[in-house]
């Protein structure tokens, strides 16, 4: 018995070893993202002479950001599956020039329910052309993403169309802000207080040890591609609003920019454990930042693609170096 | 036999955690001489071959290998050293042919100009199968398509590619029918007439002593004693193997093997798929079912299909009120748990805590007005049952992946007891367990029996099979051979020629 105080109090011991050694690992993995927000900020701050953090520069940014930022915190939950969604952008453009014809031919409000309906609907596609059809997520999503370039251009007949002049008032920033704090209250209520959100990032882990604790990994994976498909359909609705209408460009940034901001938040790219809808916000806001920053520090384009590659690569770099340490496999 | 020693193993210690897996363990194997080992499951036996082989290091104690003191750091280095071992778990690589298993990692001998001589390989392999009578396997064959006892003939050809001066056989024999034991023989006859040795690990009493020159006898990871030659008989061998106090209550105490009630609560009926055949059973109410067999005979895919993870070809599960097992959901709404026996990859989320784990299953009986789950009910339930079970832990929040074999084994009983699991498949629970927690694994099982619960125990562990159930069904080649009734007078030869 003694014997086995003992060994429990060496037991104990280390864990409190590890304890300390858990909560940094836990802490910088929460805080390296906010310190690289800060870097961001303070270094285009500085060589901008202060424009960065004006109220007006201010404003852009949070319109700039703001398709993003709804396609993002949408994105968390495919990401957190351990898969991407690389046609977010091409159904952003896609259902940005559906509901700006629709705008157009019928009448302005019914621009967002087709911009809605038509992401929802091309992501139920690529759903099931993971799960019935079994496609690699990979190849279907960059399937739906020629497939519906294609379709945009053809729509379009041109290089871009206008909406009805009328709405521009709709863009209002009280309303957007509105809007993003009750998208998002509602994005972290699914993922962080409901089934759908426990069972994906499970999913991001192992699928068969999720299949094993009674997931259904078909609907499962069918929903999130759906949920992404919805999101990127209102992201497209937000594109038009802002662009003034639709181009063969809208939403092309959008799906690299969307894997960044996430990574760029504190998720990993495999998704699980880390995964959570604060990395979308977060992750939002330094894409956002660095692209308005170059633009203000008078980067090229081409410097403005090499800056953001190799950034993205250091981050992954880290970022997955930071998850080899928690799972042991 | 002349008397210089191979291998001299002295006053090696090595813990698991809070377990001592060895203390102060001494032992030396002569060139020629054959030297068995045996005791009970988690005596020590494997972790003294697997340190012997350079898989695990000791954490006290030192060997000298002719006299020169021997450490590997790992298996290769061991096998360069001359000591090869093969085990009990499968080793071989699947996917590739059987030359390449049997040169893997001695390519290099065979690169000319970068590239391998896949021919050479092959015909050198062919003839090291042929030497070793096993012509009939033919060297581009792809591994998979052998069957399980050929893989492990397989291995055995890998291990005597170069005459090894050590050979260690850990509990090898289990998984192998009466021909590949005698072919095993013949080679380990073979090393004796070229004066080389071998140290054999095996449950198998008559074996040991129809095999080996001496045997070496441990218990609680301590040597007991080395019987010489003509000392080796059975009786003793058994009462040196046994005879401590925990023994008697490892398992299952009492004899009584009466189910809760004589109702089915779970039938199979007629289960055909791959090496199934028409497996039908029972599983009654407050009843432990033991299923015994080889490791390749179909009774873990079995667990799967009872738990709707396969489908089966033809037949079905059923649960007392008739409904049909067709997946893992309606599994877990019909209350059936199951345990896998890969439990790092499909029963626990490493990368995730504690409490994750225990919720998944048992989220829809967590959920509020329709959908709502909040981190309170999650925080109490999965600490409810951590408690009740004495998971070791910091706290629910805790990566699975820091814990213990043991404490991942209890959290996966947490998980099924979360969702007031009514029936529990348990593929190999203790598998890869401490020998102390193994008992506590025992005690939740007679536990939930004692609840009425019902519980199928599938394990390649005949001991435990023996100790723990009421009822034991054996299955060899995919189909039900036997039904055993719990006796205390039943013995594990008796279960074996059912399996085999």
């Amino acid at each position: 018995m003694e014997e086995l105080n003992t060994l429990q109090e060496n037991e104990k011991s280390r864990n409190m070893f590890k304890n300390s050694k858990q909560v940094l690992k836990d802490v910088s993995g929460k805080i390296i993202p906010f310190l690289g927000l800060l870097v961001l900020v303070v270094f285009f701050n500085t060589i901008t002479k202060g424009n960065l953090l004006s109220a007006k520069n201010l404003t852009l940014i949070f319109n700039q950001g703001y398709a993003l930022f709804l396609a993002s915190a949408a994105a968390v939950f495919v990401m957190s599956t351990g898969n991407l969604d690389f046609s977010m952008g091409a159904i952003a453009g896609f259902a940005c020039a559906c509901a700006t014809l629709a705008a157009k031919a019928i009448a302005p409000w019914v621009s967002i329910p087709v911009a809605i309906l038509v992401g929802c609907l091309l992501g139920m596609i690529n759903g099931f052309a993971i799960t019935v059809l079994r496609l690699p997520t990979f190849i279907a999503c960059l399937c739906m993403m020629f497939i519906l370039m294609a379709g945009t251009q053809s729509l379009i007949a041109g290089s871009s169309i206008m909406m009805p002049i009328s709405m521009m008032m709709w863009e209002v920033d009280v309303i957007k802000i509105v809007l993003a704090v009750v998208y998002f209250a509602l994005m972290l209520l699914l993922f962080n207080y409901t089934k759908i959100g426990k069972q994906l990032k499970s999913l991001g882990v192992s699928i068969e040890a999720a299949r094993q604790s009674g997931i259904n990994v078909k609907k499962m994976h069918f929903l999130a591609y759906t949920l992404t498909g919805a999101a990127s359909g209102l992201a497209g609705f937000f594109l038009m609003l802002r662009t003034g209408g639709a181009a063969t460009t809208t939403g092309q940034t959008l799906t690299t920019d969307v894997i960044m901001a996430i990574v760029f938040g504190g998720m990993s790219i495999s998704g699980g454990a880390s995964s959570k809808v604060s990395a979308a916000l977060l992750g939002t806001l330094v894409v956002s930042v660095l692209n308005n920053g170059m633009i203000l520090a008078g980067y090229g384009g081409t410097t403005q693609q090499l800056v953001k590659g190799f950034l993205f690569l250091v981050i992954i770099a880290v970022s997955l170096k930071r998850d080899k340490d928690t799972i042991i496999k | 036999m002349d008397q210089i020693e191979v291998i001299q193993v002295e006053n090696i210690s090595k813990a698991f955690g809070p377990t001592k897996a060895l203390t102060k363990v001494s032992l030396d194997v002569c060139k020629g001489e054959i030297r068995g080992l045996i005791g009970e499951n988690g005596s020590g036996k494997s972790t003294l071959a697997s340190i012997i082989a350079g898989n695990l290091q000791a954490d006290d104690g030192e060997m000298f290998l002719f006299g020169e003191a021997f450490s590997p750091a790992n298996s290769l280095e061991a096998s360069k050293s001359g000591i090869s071992m093969i085990v009990q778990e499968q080793g071989t690589i699947n996917t590739i042919s059987v030359a390449a298993n049997i040169f893997a990692g001695r390519e290099d001998d065979y690169v000319s100009w970068g590239i391998i001589n896949s021919k050479k390989i092959n015909h050198d392999a062919q003839e090291l199968l042929n030497n070793l009578d096993l012509g009939y396997i033919k060297a581009e064959m792809i591994v998979s398509t052998l069957s399980f006892e050929d893989r492990k003939l397989v291995e055995i050809a890998r291990a005597f590619y170069k005459l090894p001066e050590l050979f260690i056989v850990d509990e090898t024999t289990t998984a192998l029918p009466q021909k590949g034991r005698n072919i095993l023989y013949k080679l380990i006859d073979q090393l004796k007439q070229s004066n080389k040795s071998v140290l054999f690990i095996s449950h198998d009493i008559e074996e040991l002593i129809q095999v080996c020159d001496n045997v070496t006898i441990l218990r609680d990871g301590q040597v007991i004693t080395t019987l010489q030659g003509n000392e080796m008989e059975p009786h003793r061998m058994k009462s040196l193997m046994v005879g401590r106090e925990i023994i008697d209550n490892f398992y299952r105490m009492n004899e009584d093997s009466k189910p809760k009630s004589e109702e089915a609560i779970l039938s199979v009926n007629k289960v055909n798929q791959g090496i199934l055949k028409d497996v039908c059973f029972d599983l009654k109410e407050g009843e432990i079912l033991g299923i015994a067999g080889l490791s390749d005979c179909g009774m873990h895919e079995l667990g799967k299909i009872i738990f709707g993870l396969i489908k089966p070809d033809s037949g079905s599960v059923r649960v007392r009120n008739g409904k049909k097992i067709t997946n893992s959901q309606v599994a877990i709404q019909e209350k059936l748990g199951f345990m896998s026996k890969n439990r790092d990859k499909e029963a626990i989320l490493l990368s995730l805590s504690i409490k994750e784990n225990i919720v998944l299953p048992c989220l829809d009986l967590l959920k509020k007005i329709g959908f709502f789950i909040t981190p309170r009910s999650e925080k109490k339930l999965a600490k409810t049952w951590c408690d009740k079970l004495s998971v070791k832990m910091r706290s629910v929040d805790q990566a699975c992946s820091e814990l213990s074999g043991g404490n991942k084994q209890k959290i996966v009983f947490c998980k099924w007891l979360g969702n007031e699991s009514e029936i529990l498949i348990l593929d190999c629970p203790t598998r890869g367990i401490d020998v102390g927690v193994k008992e506590a694994i025992y005690r939740i099982m007679e536990e939930l029996k004692a609840q009425g619960k019902s519980i199928i125990m599938i394990s390649e562990e005949l001991p435990e099979i023996l100790g723990m159930s009421d009822r034991i069904i054996t299955f060899k080649n995919g189909e039900v051979t036997h039904t055993f009734t719990r006796s205390s007078q039943l013995q594990e030869a008796e279960v074996i020629q059912y399996m085999i």
